[in-house]
Formats: structure tokens, C-alpha cells, sequence
């Protein structure tokens, strides 16, 4: 037998020692992507690795990076949140808002709460009426986006305290900034949650296998609710972020991050059956992504192409994900298998 | 309407019209969600028509048809998808939206050929998606997310992001004949009676119920999985590019703008109609008339004179309690 069968190929069941094996190379790998992109985009424009850049880089990170981990969290859990587009908007929007007539930290913190109250909504839902993540948020997504609606008074709430803005987006070393600094320190915080404390062990539990993790006694409502919060409540903290930064808010303004977010996600190695990935893939994901758009603007591409080319490279990565192809060890397990004993992705994701 | 909300589900027992209340038990049984709908919408009719004024003239019952047309055209097809179990397609808004440029495009080359064009465009488009998802097995909603940003930056790069105004005249499609049916209204019966009969009748129709509601079975008893996957992401996508085409042809123009919100409007309809997420419950009526449903409480709330914001905050809500009711009601019905 090849040594190489017993793994399974999900990767929820593999033992700790290969599940650790195999991460570390594909970290390793996911490193190696994004030094090529840096390689090849530092090659070919001389303004690539320029401060400005990089500083520029990390700012859309300080977005992307918080939509990433919203997502990653309900991924690692099983459930797929669509609503964070549209709570970034929320979120902008009531902070604007309440900043405008209070102050700015009590209005961040407005924001967050009201992504933590959504995110609770979603959960219960979720969890307690045993309803489909995604019908659950996609209620909430058009009940937030008509509420963002409702307190922008259908147009672009502005905000004029630049203190605010200088706050949030001063360059703190040349390259970061105190909106880049609170989302990498949140991504830490994630990945020391995740690896080390009970209730994120039990997010790998649940999102792995949910009936083995029932069986075992562990909290599986209470595992959901919090994924769910979690996932709303860092939306709305990129959406209060955000907003600080362009001094503005619409609608609108959560347009295209559950794209963005998404790819990203899936480009870190989470995987959409659940209970697979980490804070540094997302971390990773993330990265690769605003810098692969980085680079394509600064080349030139106008951003019909770089939208079209985010969505291939989703849809690559999906397609390797789906059989299996996109990790190291799911490829030689399927080399050394022939291909029919395999079975497509969305019959594991099909049931709950 | 009358006639949408008499219409009994498909696969009520036998012997249902012998009584009268007989029937209304048995429907609710069968179909506890799309009965409930459509009571509420008999309801809601009633209400506007009593309560509200100018909601009951001929003129505002075919302004409200006609809005409700497009998204019910595109819900049809999305009913397809749900119903076999993969969930929703997020790419209908946009090929919708592409679809309004490639009418406004081949329209010089009269509107028969703009129609047949835009229409084979959007099935090689669902083609595609169909061949990932049902072939190759990827995840629906990740290909739907990533085909949508395709589609969009695609269709971009076609238009230079400008507005594109049909060189031809669209104007038959936006006729009404008899001075009473509008013909965006008469393709939307007619693409949701079609597509129902399919779907409840035919082996196609069959086997992509039973790949929604069980697929291991649907597999082990030889069905062509793939292939009836595949054809529904066909037909679904050429909804979509029929309602691009009515959207373009009401519009004049082709813009990418149009149809951008689409997508949750469509599963909204689907969702409240009763069409079951996981697949194999509900159907393609039940979408239509979750379709007219949302669309008649959107303009009873505008002839009330409301806002756009407030009638998005209602139908975010119509969804939730509608998916939360049918979760409260199935498990009822479990534990008994």
C-alpha cells in the first residue's frame, strides 16, 4: 500500500501530526506565492516596493484582512456568512453617524455593537431553528442593506474630523498604520483563539465533523452563535475602520468585500466544508490578494480586469479545492488513487 | 392572481377535490410555506385594495406586474438551482446585467436575432458555471461569486463601462396588449408555467428534484447527475438573460448598472415562495408567486408613499420570518 492512502482526504480527520505536516508546507507554499508576486511585480515596476506602496498595501490588508477572518471563522465552523458586505456598510454608516453626534469611539463602538447584536440574530437563527447559514444571511443582508438605506437617508454620510482619519491611517513606520497594526493584532488574537483556547478547538470540532461533535458533548449552538458573532462583529469593525478612513459612508460601501473576501479566504487554505484553515492563511490569503491588486493597478490594469481576474483566481482555486487538488497531501493522495473513488465537494457540503 | 393562488402544489393526494377542506388541509400539509404565502398574499390584496389609495387601478396592478416580471423570470431559474440542491446562483444579477449590453449590441441586427443572441450568450454562460459546479464538483455559491465578478469585469472590458443604447426598436416588448397585459408580464407567465410543467413532469424535471432532495440516491440509481446539474445551470442562466433582455428592452439601453441588486431580490422571491434550500422541496410557482408576493407589498409600501430604504428593511424581514417560520414549522412536524 502507499503510505501515503491512509490519510484521509478529509482533512478534518487527518491525525495532528499530518494535519501539522501538512500545514506547515502549505504555509510554506502560500509563502512562496506571495514572494513570487512580490518578485515578479517588484521586477517589472520600480514602484512596487516603495514605501508608498507597501503602505498602500497594508491599508486595503487593514480591510481585507478583518473581511477574511469574518469569513474564515464561519468557514472553520462550517456556516458561510453572505451578510458581511452589507454589514461593513451598516456598520460605516451608524459610526459616521453616531461619531457626528457623540464621539468618534463612541461611535466605533456603536458599529461594533451592532455588528455583535447582528451577528447574535444570525447565530440563534442559525443554530437554534437548525436554519441554512446562507438562507439566514441573505435575510440579513437585505434587511441590513435596507437599514443602511434608512440611516443614510439614501445618500453619503461624510464626516469631517480629520483627526479621525489621521488617527486610523498615519503612517506609523513608513509602511504601517494604526488601521493595519489593530487588524494584524486581531489576526494574532484570532490565531492564538483559535490554536489554543477550548471554544476555538471546538470551531475545528463543529465545522469538522458536527455530528462526532454533538455525540462528544461539546457545544455545538453555542460554537455557532459565536462563530456567527464573531464573523458580523469583525465586519463591523472593518466597516468603522473604513469609514474613519475615507471620511464617508454609503450604502454601498460593502460592495465587493464578500468577493474580495472570499478569495482570500479560500487562497489561505480554509476550506468551505469546514473545521480547515488558520489565522495565518487568512493572514496569507489576504495578503496575496491586495498585493496581486496592488501590483495589477500599478501595472496599469484598469479595475474591470483586475475584478475579472480576482474572480478567475477564485474560481481556480475553487476548482483545485474541489477534488482535492489545491493541498499538498490531497494531490499525492489523488495521484496514487484513481479518480473515481473520489467524490466532488458539494456532496460534502450538501448536508448538515 | 387569482389564478397564481388557487393553483393546488403538485402531489397533493388524490381525492383532495371531493371537499373543499379537505384540499386547503392537504395543501397546507404538502406545502405549509407556499399555502401560507399565498394566503398571506390574498391577504395583502385584500388590505391594499381596501386600505390604500390608487393601489387598485388598472394601472397600478400593471405597473406592479411588470416590476414583478423580471425578478419572477429570473426566480424561475433560480428555483431550479435550489431546487436541485446547489443552493443559489449569485451570478444571476450578473448576467442579467451583461445580458441588457449584448441586447443593446445586436439590436442593429433587428430584435428576433438581439433576442436569440443575448438569450445563446446567457446558456453558454450558465454552461460554464454548470460544467464547474455539476461536472467538476465545485462549491455552487464560491463558482457563482467568482462567475459574477467575471461576468461583470468581462462585460466591463466590452462596453468601456459606458452605456450602451441599442441601435433597433425594442419597442414590442414593452407593448401591452388589449390596453391590459403587458408583455414583459405575458413572458413571465410564460416562462414560469413552462418551466413548472418541466419540472413537475418531466423526467428532467423529475430527476433534478430527486438530485435536490437526495443525491447519493439519484446517483446510485444511475441518473445523470452531471448532466441534469449542468442543464439546470443552462436553463437558469438563459432566465437570467431573458429578463437582461426584457430589462435592456424597457430600459433602451444596456448598462451594467441594470440588474446589479438582482440577485438578492431573486433569492428572496425563492426563498419566501417556500422553495427549501436544501434542495428538493418547493416549486418553480411557489418562486413566481414569492416573487409577486414580495413585489406587492414593495408597491403597496411606495403607493403608501414610503421609502426605497424601508421597503428593502420590510422584504429583509418578509425573509427571515418566512425561512423562520418554515424552520419552526418542519421541526414541529419532525418531533410529532
Amino acid at each position: 500500500m502507499n503510505p501515503l492512502v491512509p490519510v484521509s482526504t478529509d482533512p478534518g480527520r487527518t491525525s495532528a501530526s499530518h494535519r501539522f505536516q501538512r500545514l506547515s508546507v502549505e504555509t510554506g507554499i502560500r509563502l512562496a506565492l506571495i514572494l513570487a508576486i512580490f518578485v515578479v511585480f517588484a521586477a517589472s515596476a520600480e514602484d512596487f516596493l516603495s514605501p508608498g506602496n507597501l503602505y498602500s498595501i497594508l491599508s486595503q490588508f487593514a480591510l481585507l484582512g478583518l473581511i477574511t477572518a469574518a469569513l474564515g471563522v464561519t468557514m472553520i465552523a462550517g456556516e458561510f456568512d453572505l451578510s458581511v458586505g452589507a454589514m461593513v456598510s451598516v456598520s460605516a454608516v451608524i459610526t459616521l453617524k453616531v461619531s457626528d453626534a457623540y464621539s468618534p469611539i463612541v461611535g466605533l463602538l456603536a458599529g461594533i455593537a451592532t455588528g455583535a447584536l447582528v451577528g447574535v440574530f444570525n447565530g440563534i437563527l442559525v443554530a437554534f431553528l437548525r436554519l441554512s447559514s446562507l438562507v439566514v444571511t441573505v435575510g440579513t443582508l437585505v434587511l441590513l442593506t435596507g437599514i443602511a438605506y434608512q440611516i443614510a437617508n439614501n445618500s453619503v454620510v461624510s464626516y469631517d474630523n480629520f483627526d479621525v482619519s489621521s488617527a486610523v491611517d498615519d503612517p506609523i513606520a513608513q509602511i504601517l498604520s494604526a488601521r493595519s497594526l489593530i487588524t494584524i493584532g486581531i489576526l494574532v488574537l484570532l490565531g492564538l483563539m483559535l490554536r489554543f483556547l477550548r471554544g476555538g478547538r471546538y470551531l475545528y470540532a463543529v465545522g469538522g465533523n458536527r455530528a462526532a461533535a454533538f455525540a462528544m458533548g461539546l457545544p455545538v449552538d453555542r460554537t455557532i452563535v459565536l462563530s456567527m458573532t464573531a464573523s458580523a462583529t469583525l465586519a463591523a469593525l472593518a466597516g468603522g475602520l473604513l469609514a474613519f478612513s475615507l471620511l464617508g459612508a454609503s450604502p454601498t460601501t460593502g460592495g465587493s468585500l464578500l468577493l474580495q473576501g472570499a478569495s482570500a479566504a479560500m487562497l489561505g487554505g480554509i476550506a468551505l466544508s469546514g473545521g480547515v484553515g488558520t489565522a495565518t492563511g487568512m493572514a496569507l490569503g489576504a495578503l496575496t490578494l491586495t498585493a496581486l491588486n496592488s501590483g495589477l493597478s500599478l501595472q496599469g490594469v484598469s479595475s474591470a480586469l483586475i475584478a475579472l481576474i480576482n474572480g478567475l483566481v477564485l474560481l481556480i482555486v475553487i476548482v483545485l479545492n474541489a477534488r482535492n487538488l489545491g493541498t499538498v497531501n490531497g494531490l499525492l493522495v489523488r495521484m496514487s488513487r484513481p479518480l473515481h473513488s473520489f467524490r466532488g465537494r458539494t456532496e460534502n457540503s450538501n448536508g448538515r | 392572481m387569482s389564478a397564481l393562488t388557487s393553483t393546488p402544489t403538485a402531489e397533493t393526494p388524490p381525492g383532495r377535490l371531493t371537499a373543499v377542506r379537505s384540499f386547503f388541509t392537504d395543501s397546507i400539509r404538502a406545502n405549509p410555506q407556499g399555502t401560507t404565502v399565498r394566503a398571506a398574499a390574498v391577504v395583502v390584496l385584500l388590505l391594499g385594495i381596501i386600505a390604500i389609495p390608487g393601489f387598485a387601478t388598472l394601472n397600478n396592478f400593471k405597473g406592479l406586474l411588470a416590476s414583478v416580471s423580471l425578478i419572477g423570470i429570473a426566480a424561475a431559474g433560480m428555483a431550479i438551482i435550489t431546487i436541485s440542491g446547489n443552493f443559489f446562483m449569485l451570478s444571476m444579477g450578473a448576467t442579467t446585467a451583461v445580458s441588457t449590453i449584448v441586447f443593446a449590441t445586436t439590436l442593429s441586427l433587428g430584435l428576433l436575432p438581439a433576442i436569440i443572441i443575448t438569450v445563446a450568450v446567457g446558456t453558454v454562460v450558465g454552461l460554464l458555471q454548470g460544467l464547474v459546479i455539476g461536472g467538476w464538483g465545485a462549491n455552487p455559491i464560491i463558482v457563482t461569486i467568482a462567475a459574477a465578478s467575471i461576468i461583470l469585469g468581462a462585460g466591463e472590458l466590452w462596453s468601456g463601462g459606458l452605456t450602451i443604447f441599442g441601435d433597433g426598436d425594442p419597442s414590442s416588448l414593452n407593448a401591452v396588449l388589449f390596453d391590459i397585459l403587458p408583455v414583459q408580464v405575458l413572458v413571465f407567465f410564460a416562462v414560469v408555467i413552462l418551466i413548472h410543467f418541466v419540472i413537475q413532469k418531466s423526467p428532467f424535471g423529475r430527476q433534478i428534484r430527486l438530485i435536490g432532495s437526495n443525491r447519493d440516491t439519484a446517483e446510485f440509481a444511475g441518473l445523470p447527475v452531471k448532466r441534469t446539474v449542468i442543464i439546470g445551470y443552462v436553463i437558469a442562466a438563459a432566465c437570467a438573460a431573458m429578463a437582461g433582455v426584457l430589462l435592456g428592452a424597457e430600459a433602451g439601453q444596456g448598462n451594467l448598472g441594470l440588474g446589479a441588486e438582482f440577485d438578492f431580490d431573486v433569492i428572496s422571491a425563492v426563498l419566501v415562495g417556500g422553495v427549501v434550500v436544501t434542495g428538493g422541496k418547493g416549486t418553480v410557482l411557489d418562486a413566481a408567486v414569492g416573487a409577486v408576493f414580495i413585489g406587492m407589498v414593495g408597491n403597496l409600501l411606495i403607493v403608501g408613499g414610503q421609502s426605497f430604504a424601508l421597503q428593502t428593511v420590510i422584504k429583509g424581514v418578509i425573509v427571515i420570518v418566512a425561512v423562520s417560520a418554515a424552520a419552526l414549522l418542519a421541526r414541529r412536524k419532525g418531533k410529532r
